[in-house]
C-alpha cells in the first residue's frame, strides 16, 4: 500500500471507527439526516452538530497520528539521506493534509442550523439537557466494532521494520517509559481534576502529560544535539514521539469518547477545544523539529 | 459552598437549621424541599465520586500516589536504558548526511571500479567525472572502449534551471556496472547501507565502496583548486 493510501486509510477508517465508539447508531443516522436532508431542530440538531464536530476533531487527531507514523516509517525504511525531502510530502504530511481536508468537510454539517421563515435561527426550543440514558450499555456492539476496527487499522498501518536490525519502528513508537509516563501522569492529573467519568479531566490529563513528555524529550534531544552526543538525541526523540503517540491514542480511544458520551447525555459544552485541536498541531510541530534534527548532520566529537 | 454530594441525614440537618425560627411555614417548606430533593436524587444515577475504573476499595489518593511512583519509575527507566539501536541508526544516518553534504561540493571525481562480467572474467572501469555533469568512462581490456556521457542530476530543483536534455543514461550494456558510480550525486544515493563504505577520516569523503564489486574513489572539492582531468586517476586508492 502506498504511503498516500496508508494515510488515507488511517484517517478515513479511523474517523469511522471512532464515530462508532463514541456514538450509537441512531445518533449517527440522525446526524446523516441533519447533513444530507434538513437540519434538525433543537436538541436533535445540537447532538448532530456535536457529532460532526467530533468527527472533524478525530480526523485532525488521526492526521497527527499519521504524521508520526509516517515519519517513523521513513526513519525505519533504511533509505539514505537523499530522498528525505521527497518522502516528507507524501509519507509524513500526507495524513495531516487528509485529516485537515476531512475536518473542513465535516465542519460544514457541524455548522448547519435550521433557519426560521423570517431568516432567524430556530428558537432554542427545549434546550434542557436530554435525560441521561439510564442503563446505557457500556459495551454496545457498535462500540466493540469501533474498537476492533481501530485496533485493526493501527496494526495495519504500523510501519514494517527495515532490512537492518537497528531499524525497528517499535523502538520509536512504543517506547515503554514514555507510555508509562503519559499514562501515569494522565491518571494523576485526572484524579486531581476529578469527574473522570465525564472525560474532560482525562482529556486534560492526557494532553498535559503528553505535552510535558514531548517537551522534555525535545529538550533532551536538543541538549544532545548541542553537545554532539547521539545517545541523548536518540533518547529524547524517541521519548518525545512516543509520548505524542501515547497521548493521541489515549485521547482518541478513551478520553474523547467519554466526553462525547457525557455531552450527548446532556452535559455541559466541552471546554477543552484548545486541547482537541491544539495538541495534534503541537504533535506535528514536534515531528517537524525531529525531522530538522534528523536531517541535519551532527558534528561528531573528535 | 461545597461540590460534595450530601447524604440524606446532612440534608435533613441543613433543612432543620434553615428557617428554624419559622416553625409553622418552615415545616411545610422544609417538607416540600425535602420531597423535591428526594425525587431529584432518585431520578439521577448514583453519583459515585470514585472514578468508575478505579478498583473497588482503592481510594483516589492511593491511586494517585501509585501513579506518581510509576511516573518516577518510567523516567528512571528512560534515563538508565537509552535506546541503543535507535542511536546506532541515527548515527549512521548522520554520517551519511555529512558525507552527502561533502560530496555535493565535489568538482571532480576519479573512480576505479573492479568487477567481473557474466563469465567471471575480471573487468576494470575507470570513471572520470567533472562538474557539473560530464563523465568519461574507460573500460580496460581487449573488448574495452571509451565513452563520454553527460550525467543527469538525480534531483531537479523546482526553483533552478531545468536540466538540459542529455543522453544521460548509459545505453551500452557494458556500462551497466558503472551506472551507480558515474557521479558524486549517484554515489551519495548509495549511502543507505546498500554498499559498504570506507571513509577517509581526514577528509570525510568515501574512498572505497564494496558490494560484490570494489570501487576506489578520489574526489576534489570546490575549495581545493582546479586540477586538470587527464589520463588515469593519479591518486585513486
Amino acid at each position: 500500500m502506498s504511503a498516500t493510501m496508508t494515510g488515507a486509510v488511517l484517517v478515513g477508517g479511523g474517523t469511522l471507527a471512532l464515530a462508532l465508539v463514541s456514538f450509537p447508531a441512531r445518533d449517527i443516522g440522525a446526524a446523516l439526516r441533519h447533513a444530507f436532508t434538513r437540519p434538525l431542530p433543537g436538541e436533535g440538531g445540537r447532538r448532530a452538530r456535536a457529532l460532526w464536530e467530533a468527527l472533524a476533531r478525530n480526523a485532525i487527531l488521526l492526521g497527527a497520528l499519521g504524521v508520526v507514523i509516517g515519519f517513523v516509517a521513513f526513519l525505519s525504511s533504511g533509505d539514505g539521506p537523499v530522498p528525505i525531502a521527497e518522502r516528507l510530502g507524501e509519507q509524513v504530511l500526507g495524513p495531516w493534509i487528509t485529516g485537515l481536508a476531512l475536518a473542513a468537510l465535516f465542519a460544514l454539517p457541524a455548522s448547519r442550523v435550521r433557519l426560521t421563515s423570517n431568516g432567524g435561527f430556530t428558537p432554542a426550543g427545549d434546550e434542557s439537557p436530554a435525560p441521561r440514558a439510564r442503563g446505557a450499555r457500556t459495551l454496545r456492539p457498535g462500540r466493540v466494532l469501533g474498537y476492533l476496527l481501530l485496533v485493526a487499522l493501527l496494526t495495519g498501518v504500523f510501519p514494517a521494520p527495515g532490512a537492518r536490525p537497528d531499524l525497528r519502528p517499535i523502538d520509536w513508537l512504543l517506547h515503554g517509559p514514555a507510555w508509562l509516563s503519559v499514562g501515569a501522569g494522565a491518571l494523576a492529573i485526572a484524579l486531581y481534576l476529578g469527574e473522570m467519568r465525564r472525560g474532560r479531566s482525562l482529556t486534560l490529563g492526557l494532553a498535559g502529560a503528553g505535552s510535558v513528555g514531548a517537551l522534555l524529550g525535545l529538550l533532551e534531544a536538543l541538549h544532545g544535539f548541542a553537545s554532539s552526543a547521539i545517545a541523548p538525541v536518540a533518547g529524547g526523540l524517541v521519548f518525545s514521539l512516543s509520548a505524542c503517540v501515547a497521548s493521541l491514542v489515549g485521547l482518541g480511544a478513551v478520553a474523547l469518547p467519554l466526553e462525547d458520551r457525557a455531552f450527548a447525555a446532556g452535559g455541559e459544552e466541552p471546554s477543552s477545544r484548545l486541547v482537541w485541536y491544539g495538541f495534534p498541531v503541537a504533535t506535528v510541530l514536534v515531528v517537524a523539529i525531529a525531522w530538522l534534527m534528523v536531517s541535519t548532520p551532527m558534528k561528531m566529537r573528535p | 459552598m461545597t461540590g460534595r454530594k450530601l447524604r440524606p441525614h446532612e440534608v435533613d440537618r441543613l433543612l432543620l437549621e434553615w428557617r428554624a425560627d419559622e416553625p409553622a411555614s418552615g415545616d411545610d417548606l422544609r417538607s416540600t424541599m425535602r420531597r423535591a430533593w428526594t425525587e431529584a436524587r432518585a431520578a439521577a444515577p448514583p453519583a459515585d465520586e470514585r472514578p468508575e475504573w478505579v478498583p473497588v476499595g482503592l481510594r483516589p489518593a492511593a491511586v494517585g500516589i501509585a501513579a506518581g511512583l510509576v511516573l518516577v519509575l518510567a523516567l528512571a527507566l528512560h534515563l538508565s536504558l537509552p535506546p541503543r539501536l535507535v542511536a546506532a541508526s541515527l548515527s549512521a544516518r548522520s554520517s551519511s548526511l555529512r558525507i552527502a553534504d561533502r560530496l555535493r561540493r565535489a568538482v571532480s571525481m576519479a573512480c576505479v571500479l573492479d568487477t567481473t562480467d557474466d563469465s567471471g572474467r575480471p573487468r576494470r572501469y575507470v570513471v572520470e567525472w567533472r562538474a557539473p555533469d560530464e563523465a568519461r568512462v574507460r573500460l580496460e581490456g581487449p573488448d574495452g572502449g571509451t565513452w563520454l556521457r553527460r550525467v543527469a542530476p538525480s534531483r531537479a530543483s523546482l526553483l533552478g534551471p531545468a536540466p538540459a536534455a542529455t543522453a544521460a543514461e548509459p545505453d551500452d550494456p557494458r556500462l551497466e556496472p558503472v551506472r551507480l558510480v558515474l557521479s558524486p550525486d549517484r554515489i551519495a544515493g548509495l549511502l543507505d547501507g546498500r554498499v559498504r563504505v570506507t571513509v577517509d577520516s581526514a577528509t570525510g569523503l568515501p574512498v572505497r565502496l564494496e558490494a560484490g564489486w570494489t570501487a576506489r574513489l578520489d574526489f576534489r572539492l570546490e575549495d581545493a583548486g582546479p586540477r586538470p582531468l587527464v589520463g588515469a586517476p593519479s591518486s585513486a586508492r
